[in-house]
Order: C-alpha cells, then sequence, then structure tokens
C-alpha cells in the first residue's frame, strides 16, 4: 500500500491504517530501535509505542514521508527509553559512544533553554549540514540520526572503517564552528 | 544543552536530507559488488601480512618467463627522493592516532590487535634491523582517472575473447552495470558474466576504477555464493599444498600463470607468496608483480599493478587450499607506473621503540579503542617476538578526501595462549618506526581524558 493511501486511512480514523504502517515500516522501525537501545524485548515495545503515537499525530500532521515520520518517532521513543534506563548508569555500549561524540557539538547550557531556541538551533543545524559536502553529510546522518556503528558505515559506503572515523571528526568539528558562527557557543 | 537531548535534536534533522542519504547509504546494493570489494579486503590483508616474511632487500624466484616492459618495472633510486617535507617529525603522535582508527579523543594507550599465527612463524621471521631511512610511498591522487566508457569497451573486448578461450564464458552473455554516482571513488563500470559449468559457476568481471582495470574471477559452487567450487585453468584445479615451500607453490603455479598473463593481456612474473593465519585456518596469496617485490613497498598497495590468486580451504577438513578468486589489477592508460611520491624519512631503532613500549606509547592497531578498553591488560614489557611490519593508515587531505600510505612499524608480539592445533593467539601492538613528536604530551593528554 502506497504511503497516501495509508495517510488516508488515518484521515478517515480507520484502524486498518496501524497494520498497513506496521507491516511496512515494523522491520525499519524495530532497526531504529534496536541500534539505540541493543536490547530485542525494549525495542519491541519501543516500535509498538510509535503505532500508537503515529495514531495519535496523523491528524493533524501530514507526513511528506510515512518512513520516515514513524522512524522518528520510533527514534524518539527510544532515545526517551535509553535515557530512562541509563539516568543513574552513564557510559557503556554504543550508543553512549555516540551520544559522547555528539557531546563535542553542546552549545552551552544558557543558550537553548526556551523552545524556540531550540527551533532556532535545529534549524542552524539544518542549514550547516546543507552546506556539507553530500556524502559527508550522509554519513552525519547515517551516524548520528540512525545510531548506526561506524563498521556498518563502512560496509555502506564502501569506506575503511578508518576513514568512517576521520571522516566523522571531521565533520564533527565543521559543524561545531559554523554553530559557533551562528551564535551557538559552548 | 545535555547531549541526550542533542540526540533528541537530530531528530528534526530535514525530511530531503534523510531521503538523500537513504537513496546512498541505505540503498541494497548489487550483491556481487560487495563480495568483490570483500576480495580486494582479502588480498590486501594477505598482502599485508607479506611484511611478516620478507626482509628488505631480499627478492623471491621469478616465475614464467614474460618480459616486463620498462615502464612497469620502471622504480625510483632511494638516493634520488626528497625529504618528507614535513622535515624530521613525520607526524606528531595525535595526527598519527588520527590516522589510526581512533579520533583524537580516544586514548590509544594500552592497546592490542589479537592475532593467530603458528609459534614457528613468529620464530622464522624476525626482522627487526631498519634501514637508515625508509623509502615511504604517498599516494597523491592526482593520476585518478574519471570514468571513460570508450577505453573500458575496449579493455573489455580483449578480455571478453580470452575469457572465451580460457574460461569457456560466452562474451555475449555479459550485462553491463554502470554506476557513477559516488565520486571518484566509486566510480566504475562492469560488466560480469555467469556461465554454468558442471556442478560449478564462474563469474567474471572487468571493474573500471579510478586508476586501474580490474579483472576478477570467481568461482562458485551450486550451493549458491558462499559455496565456493575449486577454480580450474587449462583443465587443472588451481589448488596449493600449505606444506609446501614458497618456492615449489610457485613452480606448480607456472601453467596457471602462463594462461593469466594471457587472459589479462600482460606480464606480470614476480610470484610472491604470503600466507595468512586466523585462528585454525590458513589462506595463501600468490601475488604475480610487474617489479621485485620488496618489503618496503609499493607493491603492496592496493592498486598497483598484479596478478592475485587467494586460495583458502574449501571445507574444514581440507589439507589443501582452493583458489577461489583471482585478481588482477592493470595500470589504466595515462596513469603512471610508480603515479606516485616518494620520500625519504629516519628510521627509530629498536632500542628507542622498546623505550616508547616500556612507556607505554603504543599504537595498538585498527580497532576500536573503547573496545579494546574491555580487553585484559598485556604487559609487553617481556614480549616474546618483534619485527617490522608496515600498516597502511589513512590521511584525509583536501580535494582528495583521503590518501593512502604504509608506515613502518615495530610490531610487538606477546603470547596470551596456545592452541591444541599449535596456533598461538598473541598480542599485537604498534610503535612508529619512524620519528613522531609530541608523544610524551599526547599520551599524557589522553590519560587525563580517560580519567
Amino acid at each position: 500500500m502506497e504511503d497516501r493511501d495509508i495517510i488516508l486511512l488515518y484521515n478517515q480514523r480507520d484502524e486498518s491504517a496501524i497494520g498497513a504502517t506496521m507491516d511496512k515500516y515494523e522491520p525499519y522501525c524495530t532497526e531504529i530501535a534496536f541500534r539505540i537501545l541493543h536490547d530485542r524485548e525494549d525495542a519491541t515495545e519501543c516500535v509498538n509505542d510509535t503505532w500508537l503515537r503515529t495514531w495519535n499525530a496523523i491528524p493533524p500532521d501530514q507526513p511528506h514521508s510515512l518512513r520516515l515520520y514513524v522512524g522518528k518517532i520510533t527514534r524518539n521513543l527510544s532515545l526517551d527509553r535509553y535515557r530512562s534506563k541509563h539516568r543513574e548508569k552513564r557510559g557503556g555500549g554504543s550508543t553512549a559512544v555516540c551520544l559522547e561524540e555528539l557531546s563535542e557539538l553542546l552549545p552551552g547550557d544558557s543558550d537553548v533553554e526556551r523552545e524556540w531556541e531550540r527551533k532556532e538551533l535545529a534549524s542552524a543545524l539544518n542549514r550547516c549540514l546543507r552546506e556539507l559536502p553530500e556524502r559527508e553529510c550522509n554519513l552525519f546522518i547515517r551516524r548520528y540520526f540512525y545510531m548506526a556503528s561506524t563498521e556498518e558505515i563502512a560496509r555502506l559506503y564502501h569506506l575503511k572503517e578508518s576513514h568512517v572515523y576521520v571522516i566523522l571528526s571531521r565533520v564533527r568539528k565543521k559543524l561545531k564552528e559554523r554553530l559557533e558562527q551562528e551564535g551557538f557557543t559552548r | 544543552m545535555k547531549r541526550d537531548d542533542f540526540a533528541y535534536l537530530l531528530g528534526e534533522i530535514d525530511q530531503d536530507l534523510l531521503l538523500r542519504e537513504e537513496r546512498h547509504g541505505g540503498r541494497k546494493r548489487f550483491p556481487i559488488r560487495l563480495v568483490a570489494a570483500a576480495a580486494c579486503l582479502c588480498l590486501v590483508f594477505g598482502s599485508v601480512f607479506a611484511a611478516l616474511t620478507v626482509s628488505p632487500g631480499e627478492t623471491t624466484s621469478e616465475a614464467g618467463n614474460s618480459s616486463v616492459s620498462a615502464s612497469e618495472n620502471s622504480k625510483p633510486g632511494i638516493g634520488d627522493l626528497p625529504d618528507y617535507p614535513k622535515g624530521t617529525y613525520l607526524l606528531s603522535a595525535e595526527e598519527l592516532a588520527g590516522m589510526m582508527n581512533y579520533g583524537a579523543e580516544y586514548a590509544p594507550t594500552n592497546q592490542y590487535t589479537k592475532v593467530y599465527l603458528p609459534a614457528d612463524e613468529l620464530a622464522g621471521s624476525a626482522n627487526v634491523l631498519p634501514p637508515e631511512k625508509w623509502m615511504l610511498y604517498r599516494y597523491p591522487g592526482e593520476t585518478l582517472l574519471p570514468p571513460d566508457r570508450e577505453a573500458f569497451d575496449e579493455a573489455f573486448a580483449v578480455f571478453a575473447e580470452k575469457a572465451e578461450t580460457h574460461l569457456g564464458i560466452d562474451p555475449n552473455s555479459y550485462d553491463l552495470e554502470e554506476d557513477v554516482s559516488d565520486g571518484i571513488h566509486a566510480v566504475y563500470f562492469e560488466r560480469h558474466a555467469d556461465v554454468e559449468l558442471g556442478e560449478r559457476s564462474i563469474s567474471a568481471y572487468l571493474i573500471q576504477r579510478p586508476m586501474v582495470n580490474n579483472y576478477l574471477i570467481w568461482s562458485f559452487g551450486m550451493g549458491g555464493d558462499s559455496l565456493y567450487a575449486p577454480m580450474e585453468l587449462g583443465g587443472k584445479a588451481l589448488v596449493v599444498d600449505p606444506n609446501q615451500s614458497d618456492e615449489e607453490i610457485l613452480a606448480s603455479l607456472e601453467d596457471a600463470l602462463s594462461i593469466l598473463q594471457d587472459l589479462f593481456g600482460v606480464a606480470y612474473s614476480h610470484g610472491k607468496v604470503t600466507r595468512d593465519y586466523s585462528g585454525d585456518t590458513i589462506s595463501i596469496t600468490v601475488n604475480y608483480f610487474s617489479v621485485e617485490p620488496g618489503v618496503t613497498d609499493e607493491t603492496f598497495l592496493w592498486y598497483w599493478p598484479r596478478i592475485s590468486i587467494y586460495f583458502e580451504k574449501m571445507r574444514r577438513g581440507d589439507s589443501r587450499l582452493f583458489a577461489k578468486v583471482i585478481d588482477c589489477k592493470c595500470l589504466r592508460e595515462g596513469v603512471s607506473g610508480t603515479y606516485g611520491e616518494y620520500a625519504t624519512v629516519a628510521s627509530v631503532s629498536l632500542k628507542e621503540a622498546e623505550r616508547m613500549l616500556e612507556m607505554g606509547y603504543v599504537f595498538g592497531g585498527h580497532s576500536c579503542p573503547l573496545c579494546m578498553e574491555q580487553q585484559d591488560e598485556v604487559d609487553f614489557r617481556e614480549y616474546d617476538h618483534v619485527e617490522l611490519r608496515y600498516e597502511w593508515v589513512s590521511v584525509l587531505d583536501g580535494e582528495f578526501e583521503e590518501e593512502m600510505i604504509w608506515l613502518p612499524f615495530y610490531a610487538f608480539y606477546k603470547k596470551l595462549e596456545e592452541g591444541k592445533n599449535g596456533i598461538c593467539t598473541y598480542a599485537r601492538t604498534l610503535v612508529p618506526a619512524f620519528p613522531v613528536s609530541e608523544v610524551e604530551e599526547y599520551f599524557a593528554s589522553q590519560t587525563e581524558k580517560h580519567r
């Protein structure tokens, strides 16, 4: 079933929309959740929550890509769960490594306390990503949006893993500089 | 802002950027291309291992009797080479760590890589006398060529005719794949054909890469790509016995080499046998180069012209090794025989390297440093073995993005355990055999970060 047909079902409040979404995107969402949580049971629960969250959000939301839309919901739910499970015990696991790498980019506490500032930062980040060479941008997304391992990225992009490390390191540095230029200083 | 919040923020990356990424990273690739890449890796790793078994200046016996063209044989004399432009120190410790996989934010201290080797393999390969100066190769990228469909078709026409003669492949069955989407390092045309021969099938490819025409031949069994069938050339199975000496192996492959030289239209004839061990498995790669192989060296480069035959066990109990992949790389027209830059840099003595080892100034290998932290610490001060070894590291530099360079290291081995089959597990760590600056400062800063 095409995405637009599934979204139509959501708009008509037809519960078969949920089944159609599951049929089409469960493996995709499970992969995203598992990459963050590294626990099959937790991942399954987050994916199940995704369907409910999607049902509650469409309408009014009318996603352009249903795949990315449910993927983002799964990602956020998985991060929620990851955070609640690791609130007391930091470190360990590839997600922690991913987050640690991202910490280089963090603006200071006072910059994004308010929601509109947070949106500004998101816009700035998107602008910065667009300025990157396509491959660098793609690698960044695969690593920090999908939380893919560097080994997996190397395989996908036909690069040595060492190249992935170095490219990502370079991208983080560039983004940090650009975000600072945009006024998001540490 | 907390780091977790930033992770949420990345969920707001624009959809068009995510979709663009999916078109590249998320898409499914033509499977055989991955297989081909795996073959290249096998051959590269096999080549890396060659450094363990050859001494500087040592050459192996020449197999075959074909002549080598003057351009293929050109090689600069070390006396004519300039020093590296960076001066006394080739790199800083931080730069070197960055080139060896880990970003500067991770400490490479107390790291090692586990390797599996028969004890006598190490005992027979000690070589700890570095030259006064290292001749290093730089891969400048300046001779990378754009895709050239016309040149590809010409090369393919010659190959197809020979493939029909020697492999029984009908050239008309070839399909053409074109992919020019991923930038210069992944631009190629590719033609491949499969042919059934009794219980096996053969696939042959020509892939045009930025510097070489890359021919690949695979043999598969009936069970699909994961089952390999013995490859035959001239009616004889391509098989080697790992108990044979290098010379005996090269002699047994003389007929096959003649066929391969004709098949690929090259005269590469300087044979070199490399053996690689992984657990209880051994594989052998036989390379035929256009120039005599040495240890320094250009001949271990991925793109250096050569014919390679990769041998492996078909099944666990096999005593002989069967050819799985034949790989030939020929320089494309317009790429020089040496196509790189050479420069010299001073070497570091073993005594100095041992001092660095004792201080823990080591670069453990191409592995994730965070994972390495979970390994038991190994005390290398009473190491079992040391030798010189080249490591392939990458430099990202300017518009060409990636350059590869071989750098010499002292590899220190410490035996961890010995298996019943005589294969030992060693921890191996690396100390640069060339001058590196700011070592103490770098390791002090990393130690601090780990706290």
